[in-house]
């Protein structure tokens, strides 16, 4: 049993492991799009008309 | 009309898409899939008299030869329909199963490993389809390092499929090493009727969790360029 246990700890071990590298790139791409859309928005209120007061 | 009238979160610009309940029942599905495979390959598979519960490596070891073959296919159909079409989202495909090759590629020879100790008392021996797998695994291995190294998103993917093709010729040596030449390795061992059962079961269920890696995978290499797209946009 003890041979057929360490082919399944490897296995998993590597799939656990891939899934963890998935999981590091989703929230690095996150912090991508909310670096993004903070970027946007600054560039927006730039870009935004100033009101003149009466 | 879309079915899933609703973002599936506030800053999705997609109105289509399903709410997140819908979204996991692929994962769930291939979850319960595992579960039965490993209930099926421990408990309701019979002891082989022989090797005994080694002989249970059969079950996760095919599987995961199973998925690097169709991964390794996966990424030189994917290369080829780049090269025809010049489309980046069949690059995207490509890359993302070449990393599910290399990874089950890898893992078939750890799995054989263990079952080669077991069976012939020896980690390693330069059998036919032993050495066609690891020609496998090299190949995908240079195809990862290769394209790491090429900046233009074209040169890679053109890189990328070329290879692709080219290491694919390796796949009949595999499939068909046991046939072809005088080795060790078993071709098609006798079973009984309950490891019939659990061996196609372990098959399909590690089919579902790569197959479910590879589409995640591909998803996040489409947005990343789509990210890097409008972060050019919003510094020009």
């Amino acid at each position: 049993m003890g041979t057929f246990v360490a082919a399944y700890v490897a296995v998993w071990l590597a799939v656990v492991l891939y899934v963890a590298r998935l999981g590091a790139e989703q929230r690095r791409l996150a912090r991508s799009v909310e670096s993004l859309q903070l970027r946007l928005e600054q560039r927006e209120a730039e870009q935004r008309p100033r009101s003149i007061p009466a | 009309m879309p079915i899933f009238a609703r973002p599936c979160c506030a800053r999705c610009p997609k109105w289509d898409c399903p709410p997140r309940a819908y979204r996991i029942i692929p994962d769930v599905l291939a979850a319960a899939l595992l579960v039965a495979a490993v209930l099926a390959s421990s408990l309701l598979a019979p002891t082989e008299k022989t090797m005994g519960d080694a002989q249970r490596i059969l079950y996760v070891h095919v599987a995961v030869a199973w998925c690097g073959l169709a991964g390794f296919l996966t990424m030189a159909g994917a290369g080829l329909l780049y090269l025809l079409r010049r489309d980046l989202a069949w690059d995207h495909w490509a890359q993302a199963a070449a990393e599910i090759a290399w990874l089950s590629c890898g893992l078939t020879l750890v799995t054989g490993s263990f079952w080669a100790h077991a069976a012939w008392n020896t980690w390693w021996t330069w059998e036919p389809r032993l050495a066609a797998t690891a020609v496998l695994w090299a190949v995908s291995s240079g195809y990862l390092i290769v394209r790491s190294g090429v900046e233009d998103p074209h040169r890679r993917a053109r890189t990328g499929a070329v290879l692709a093709l080219v290491g694919a010729a390796d796949i009949p040596l595999v499939v068909m090493a046991t046939r072809w030449f005088r080795g060790i390795h078993p071709a098609s061992p006798q079973m009984e009727p309950a490891m019939r059962l659990a061996l196609p079961l372990s098959i399909v269920a590690f089919s579902a969790i790569f197959g479910l890696l590879l589409v995640r995978r591909r998803g996040r290499l489409r947005l990343e360029r789509l990210l890097g797209a409008m972060e050019r946009e919003a510094d020009g």
